[in-house]
């Protein structure tokens, strides 16, 4: 064998060494273990890897998450008319913008989104992708830019931690999966496909109801709530912000619990009571910040 | 006579090794994203990268990425990209990539596309108590990053870590 060859030859033999290292070093490690006739099999029986390996709602792309969003924010917004207002729309969006750069996830698939929405009611809903609506209510309740600082961020809180995903019932995100697994493998028609679709679309409305339901009626565990409490205070805190706001709110909404009833804030969101200890306990924790002249004038600026 | 081309064969594996484990292969998770000159919001951007394009992971620190698309070197943050998890939908289009993965490249856009622009449309059809129009007018507020560093100005807003 000439040399030149010998050289192909052993370079050749190097191969099978270097692709663990190749298949690894794109994150598909894994693979090299996956039993070929079993995924066969599965194919056979009409289930796929995808299907079995995306159970959650972790498992959720971002812009499966943004079409979601979508259409709970449309399901909002039918209820709750936009309030168009372009001077305080500027406002929370840039105040909303500059918050969720301190939180854990500052970029979702389409971005976030700040909206005044037109009710009496006290209350904000967060729909996952990120659209954050704040009632006219809610705005003219609060005294101060740290105030409204601190439910932007509070709603920034429960997007980042995908609070609202999690109110998709398990049984309709495992029946969504399951389908969308299997209409990879199908040969499809269009008859075939539009049954299809028309299945998923199913799903996917009673997975916008359950999170609707939970934004609208029942609320957020109160797990939660307290979760997205404190990542508001954090937030706050990092920005440069009196993390005090959200303490001064809460004892506000305590002192206006018995005059409000029905739906809004009261009947979606913890006893404020319950809320204002655990917060104040972690500001014990932090000194105090004093307040701004400028975004104190500011605020007044931008009033109802 | 084997000696000179084993240490040319143990220095190949070496260099191709090397090459292999530091080529990190991430993909932009959002819509779109600016690349940065610095792992700031507010530092200037250098272009635009979109959804599904693929980055190569230089080095992270504090939540930020230095990578790499095409001659073009930035930051991104980590929020807006990942690298594929198994059985993820991004995951699914690199096996579909390969040959001898067993599934066309069809077959894994649509196991990866559930809800989607096409489930939208047929919900928005079945669903009249839903203004999507107000969505849609909504997604056309863009707010200017050179806006949002103003406003933390003129507020003075100092970030500060946790204390």
């Amino acid at each position: 064998m000439k040399p030149a060859n010998k050289i192909i030859a052993s370079l050749l033999l190097l191969v099978p060494l270097l692709l663990p290292l190749r298949l690894a070093a794109f994150g598909l490690g894994d693979l090299q273990n996956l039993d070929l006739n079993k995924l066969k099999g599965q194919i056979a029986t009409g289930t796929s890897i995808f299907t079995s390996m995306r159970k959650g709602v972790s498992d959720l792309t971002p812009e499966e998450e943004y079409y979601i969003g979508r259409s709970v924010s449309a399901r909002i917004l039918n209820d709750y008319p936009p309030l168009p207002h372009s001077a305080i729309a500027d406002y929370i969006n840039q105040m909303g913008h500059y918050l969720a750069q301190f939180s854990e996830r500052p970029e979702t698939f389409a971005g976030y989104r700040f909206q005044l929405v037109d009710s009496d009611e006290i209350n904000a809903f967060a729909a996952p992708g990120g659209n954050i609506m704040i009632s006219r209510g809610l705005y003219q309740a609060l005294t101060s830019e740290e105030q409204l600082a601190a439910i932007l961020a509070h709603e920034i809180a429960h997007v980042s931690l995908q609070h609202g995903l999690n109110a998709i019932k398990k049984a309709n995100l495992t029946q969504a999966f399951t389908l969308i697994g299997e209409t990879a493998l199908k040969e499809s028609g269009r008859g075939d496909k539009l049954a299809q679709i028309n299945e998923l679309t199913s799903i996917f409305s009673t997975s916008i109801d359950d999170i609707v339901s939970q934004l609208v009626v029942n609320g957020y565990s109160r797990s939660q709530e307290l979760e997205a409490d404190q990542q508001a205070l954090i937030l706050c805190y990092r920005a440069g912000y009196s993390p005090q706001g959200l303490a001064e709110f809460l004892a506000t909404l305590e002192q206006g619990s018995s005059q409000q009833a029905g739906g809004g804030f009261y009947a979606t969101h913890p006893a404020a009571a319950d809320r204002l200890t655990e917060v104040n306990a972690t500001l014990q924790q932090w000194s105090a910040i004093p307040d701004s002249a400028p975004r104190t004038a500011r605020f007044q600026k931008h009033r109802l | 006579m084997w000696l000179p081309l084993l240490r040319l064969f143990t220095l190949i594996a070496l260099l191709t090794s090397l090459t292999v484990a530091t080529a990190d292969e991430i993909v932009v998770t959002v819509k779109e994203t600016a690349l940065r000159r610095d792992k700031q919001f507010f530092a200037p951007a250098i272009k635009v990268v979109k959804f599904t394009e693929k980055l190569e992971l230089i080095e992270s620190s504090a939540g930020w990425l230095h990578v790499r698309h095409q001659n073009d070197q930035g930051w991104i943050h980590s929020s807006a990209a990942s690298a594929p998890k198994e059985g993820s939908l991004l995951d699914a289009i690199t096996l579909g990539d390969k040959k001898g993965g067993g599934f066309s490249e069809d077959e894994v856009a649509l196991a990866g596309k559930g809800f989607n622009a096409e489930v939208e449309k047929t919900y928005r059809s079945k669903t009249p108590k839903a203004n999507f129009n107000a969505v849609d007018a909504l997604e056309k507020v863009h707010t200017n990053p050179a806006d949002v560093a103003k406003f933390a100005a003129a507020g003075e807003l100092i970030p500060r870590p946790l204390p």
